[in-house]
């Protein structure tokens, strides 16, 4: 009863600020460019039509948090930030920089899974909205490959995932095309390794992981570790991808493009990355029907499935992901009514459709605004998460960002081995939460 | 007493002159001595300030990120490649500037080869690194350097019909799938043997279709047993009906065209060889006595050239099997040489501009007085014209010097994805450090402040120089 008296309450007070003009300017600082600017410039117009508000965005670039701290340092913040590094939000929280949304949102905050909303909390009040997503839960495929190693479901477990693995293998392509990362390389490595840590161990544990409050040299990181080493082919199980992507100079994106060529045919069979890796293919995607795909089509057939879990892993719904979470940094009348509206219905659905699009951590975007089945796979796969982490890297800082990525990188090549991998990353996360935890 | 106060007016009159001498000047000066003291004098005391502070600057650390410094291994990494860089650089591009200043004064055309030699220094060195890494890629169908490598090594070296992807980690081992087993010196000898009349079969998996399709391999086929020969096929076994049936010859699978055979007695020796046909099989006619095998010989799958990783993370001195500090500290990734040979490229006109002016206000009647001495043209050149250039040649090894210390664009737009994290320099960890990801300055600001005590010494020397010339 009282419940449903204040969501009318808040609905009342939308609407009513809706209809007249509020007019004035917000600023806002996010880190979208290309495709993803002008599907969030379009997905704001009716915003601004409506409410005669004027909403200037700038683009910061990739050092974004850097750009957000001196400008709160030098007292004039933006009004709405959205960036995609949790790190930078806990700390603009801890230091009392953001404004709670709860009271703000009002209803638009049951748009969000509790997984999402969960990661826009900072210490019980929630501080942060989730713009758009990444999931990091995908693995590609080119379904004419699987065919043709006579593949015919997708696998449903690593273990699964790993014999189909050495069958294309024997069909003569390189079963897992792996990336070494852009520059600044090593990420691609490490997702993965989150990926099984927290399917094995779960989002609990990850994160207690990024805190120092677990050990890296603890029995999870080493059985996280154990897994990814049966990927890699210790006893020259034929992933001969992973070789390949340190040896010579996989770059990414090639390492999608040998799955889906858009001249040529396939030589790898599955990029193991995350929902972005869709805005690199051709728009050809044969999901259900896979016996029209073939090897030589101009345009590949792709399509997904979500990553596989070790068999008998605890926490299969506990998803990695990435995105941009957007904070209110100064309330104005028009600085609300916006934050209130990139939490809507309208606006999510309004970037989905536009060119490009997005994975939509929104729950009320109608089907139909998906681009294809893939999509609706991907945002249906994403939302019904149980907990979301997020990548390490970008969770950290400093020098212990580009140091695990090297780290990391070692431990593939097999310069390091686990115990030392794990006593190195321990040793340097303590010195740097030490620093600055 | 009055004299000493009589001084002290003196002095304060003096000074107060000495202002209304300069006013002017002290006019024109102060708009510059103001932008520089907010654009240089506060950033640098600050970048000191940030040094001692955590990521975020909100608690005092003291001089923890200097030890942080030097205790990280992609750091010590910088510092290692910046003392690579500053021993190679600065001395080659000053002998190369040399070289060429020299050269332009006695050729003709020294103007059209003035103007090649300075082009790149007018190119965005981002352009330069971009065009010099596409030069450098190590696939031979992109990269014009390993194709020109790979020309020649065809002459010597040509690849097999079925290249093991020796980049992918693919060994002769992982071809191996029915009555085949890997030999040493990646050769596949079959596991059974035959007399005269008898047969062979071999299949292989792993084999690339595109391979086939270039190859135009068709259905493979038993060929009949005949009387005095041994027949049989070499066929790719695996079939996306039936992924685990490896011994029959499923409807579908493809023979191997072009295999090269040897026949090889018990002794292990050859005594024919034959090549399949487009459906994999063979014959060898008129077999003697006793068994023989049929070994699948190593051509087959050479590799050929596939192309040197010039800017991959490759050492030049050993160091696999060091840790990762050792490895941080001693190794010498080829990218680097190939990085300070592209930076070469656009720097040595420079060097030559500078040393050629030099040369120009050289007094010719010293040159002539050795040369009516007898001096031959490498004498005078070794003795008087470089001791003459001596000033110059300093200054423009001292400013390369600083140039180096502080290298970038190039590093951080030609390091490729598997020496990206062995090739940078400091001013590049200062900037991933610093500015890619998170908030966090300390570290970075650190490596700043180390930065700069380097480069003093060297901009010191520079003054002096430029003084005293």
């Amino acid at each position: 009863m009282l419940a449903s008296f204040s969501v009318v309450g808040v609905n009342g007070a939308a609407s009513a600020s809706s209809s007249t003009k509020i007019g004035g300017t917000v600023s806002v600082w996010n880190e979208f460019s290309g495709a993803e600017a002008t599907g969030f410039a379009t997905a704001l117009k009716p915003f601004e039509k409506k409410t005669g508000v004027k909403v200037t965005v700038r683009n910061i670039g990739s050092s974004g948090p850097t750009l957000i701290e001196a400008a709160v340092a030098g007292g004039k913040p933006p009004n709405i930030a959205a960036v995609p590094t949790p790190g930078s939000f806990d700390l603009l929280a801890a230091g009392k920089r953001l404004t709670p949304l709860k009271p703000i949102l009002g209803s638009e905050v049951k748009n969000f899974s509790a997984g999402w909303n969960a990661a826009a909390t900072y210490k019980g009040t929630l501080y942060g909205l989730w713009l758009d997503s990444s999931s990091k839960n995908t693995v590609f495929y080119n379904p004419a490959v699987f065919k043709a190693a006579g593949i015919s479901s997708t696998p449903t477990t690593f273990e699964q995932m790993l014999s189909d693995a050495s069958t294309i293998a024997q069909a003569g392509y390189t079963p897992i095309s792996f990336c070494s990362g852009t520059a600044g390389a090593g990420w691609s490595a490490t997702d993965l390794f989150q990926n099984l840590f927290v399917k094995l161990n779960g989002a609990t544990a990850y994160n207690n992981l990024v805190s120092g409050k677990l050990s890296w040299t603890s029995s999870d990181a080493t059985a996280a570790f154990a897994e990814y080493s049966s990927l890699l082919g210790t006893n020259g199980a034929n992933v001969g991808g992973i070789t390949n992507a340190l040896g010579t100079d996989q770059l990414w994106p090639t390492c999608v493009n040998d799955v889906f060529p858009t001249s040529g045919s396939p030589t790898a069979a599955m990029v193991i990355e995350a929902s972005f890796v869709e805005q690199t293919t051709p728009a050809n995607y044969v999901g259900s029907d896979a016996s029209s795909c073939t090897l030589t089509q101009t345009n590949p057939c792709y399509d997904y499935f979500p990553f596989p879990a070790p068999a008998g892993s605890k926490y299969v719904t506990n998803d990695q992901s990435s995105g941009d979470v957007a904070m209110l940094m100064t309330s104005t009348k028009a600085s609300r009514a916006l934050i209130q509206y990139l939490g809507s219905k309208q606006f999510a659905t309004l970037w989905e459709e536009a060119p490009g699009g997005t994975i939509t951590p929104n729950l009320s975007v109608p089907a139909s605004a998906l681009k294809n089945p893939v999509t609706a796979s991907i945002v249906k796969n994403l939302n019904s998460a149980t907990a979301t982490v997020f990548s390490m890297d970008d969770e950290y800082g400093g020098t212990l960002e580009p140091e695990m990525w090297s780290n990391m990188l070692a431990w593939v090549g097999g310069t390091d081995t686990t115990a030392q991998f794990e006593s190195t990353m321990q040793s340097e996360t303590k010195a740097y939460l030490a620093a600055n935890g | 007493m009055s004299a000493s106060a009589i001084n002290a007016n003196r002095r304060v009159g003096g000074h107060r002159s000495w202002i209304r001498q300069h006013a002017v000047s002290l006019a024109f000066l102060a708009p510059a001595a103001i932008w520089l003291l907010f654009i240089v004098v506060y950033p640098t005391i600050d970048t000191v300030r940030l040094s001692l502070f955590n990521e975020s600057a909100t608690r005092f650390l003291g001089l923890t990120n200097y030890k942080t410094v030097f205790s990280t291994d992609t750091i010590l990494t910088a510092f290692r490649n910046n003392v690579i860089w500053v021993l190679i650089f600065p001395f080659f591009v000053t002998t190369f500037g040399l070289i060429f200043a020299v050269l332009t004064e006695r050729i003709r055309w020294a103007t059209a080869f003035k103007t090649l030699i300075v082009m790149p220094i007018v190119f965005s060195t981002t352009a330069s690194a971009l065009v010099w890494a596409t030069m450098l890629d190590n696939s031979p169908q992109i990269g014009a350097v390993n194709a020109a490598v790979l020309t020649v090594s065809d002459w010597f070296n040509p690849p097999g019909a079925y290249p093991v992807s020796t980049t992918a980690g693919q060994t002769v081992a992982d071809l191996v799938g029915s009555n085949s087993r890997a030999e040493k010196n990646s050769r596949i000898v079959s596991i059974s043997s035959a007399r005269a009349g008898g047969m062979i079969n071999i299949g292989l998996e792993d084999v690339s279709p595109t391979t086939l399709t270039l190859l135009k391999a068709q259905d493979a086929v038993k060929p009949q047993p005949m009387s005095g020969a041994i027949t049989g096929v070499v066929w790719r076994a695996f079939s996306p009906s039936d992924p685990t049936n490896k011994t029959d010859i499923l409807p579908g699978e493809l023979g191997l065209p072009l295999i090269r055979l040897s026949l090889v007695n018990s002794q292990g020796s050859t005594v024919a060889t034959t090549t399949t046909t487009t459906s994999g099989q063979y014959k060898f006619s008129n077999v003697g006595a006793g068994s023989f095998f049929v070994e699948l010989v190593s051509s087959n799958f050479s590799s050929g050239f596939t192309g040197i990783s010039w800017l991959g993370g490759s050492s030049l001195t050993p160091v696999s099997g060091l840790g990762q500090t050792a490895q941080a500290l001693l190794s010498v990734p080829l990218a680097d040489m190939a990085m300070i040979i592209t930076y070469l490229w656009i720097w040595a006109g420079f060097a030559m501009v500078l040393i050629g002016a030099g040369l120009a206000s050289l007094n010719r009647e010293v040159l002539e007085a050795a040369r009516i001495d007898g001096a031959k043209e490498w004498q005078v050149f070794r003795r008087v014209t470089v001791p003459m250039l001596a000033p110059v040649l300093a200054v423009v090894f001292v400013t390369m010097i600083i140039n180096v210390l502080k290298v970038f664009d190039i590093v951080l737009n030609m390091a490729s994805g598997s020496s990206v994290n062995a090739t940078p320099t400091l001013a590049v960890e200062i900037y991933n450090d610093g500015f890619t990801g998170g908030v966090h300055s300390g570290v970075s600001s650190a490596i700043a402040v180390i930065l700069f005590l380097l480069v003093l010494p060297a901009m010191i020397m520079n003054l002096k120089r430029i003084k005293g010339v």
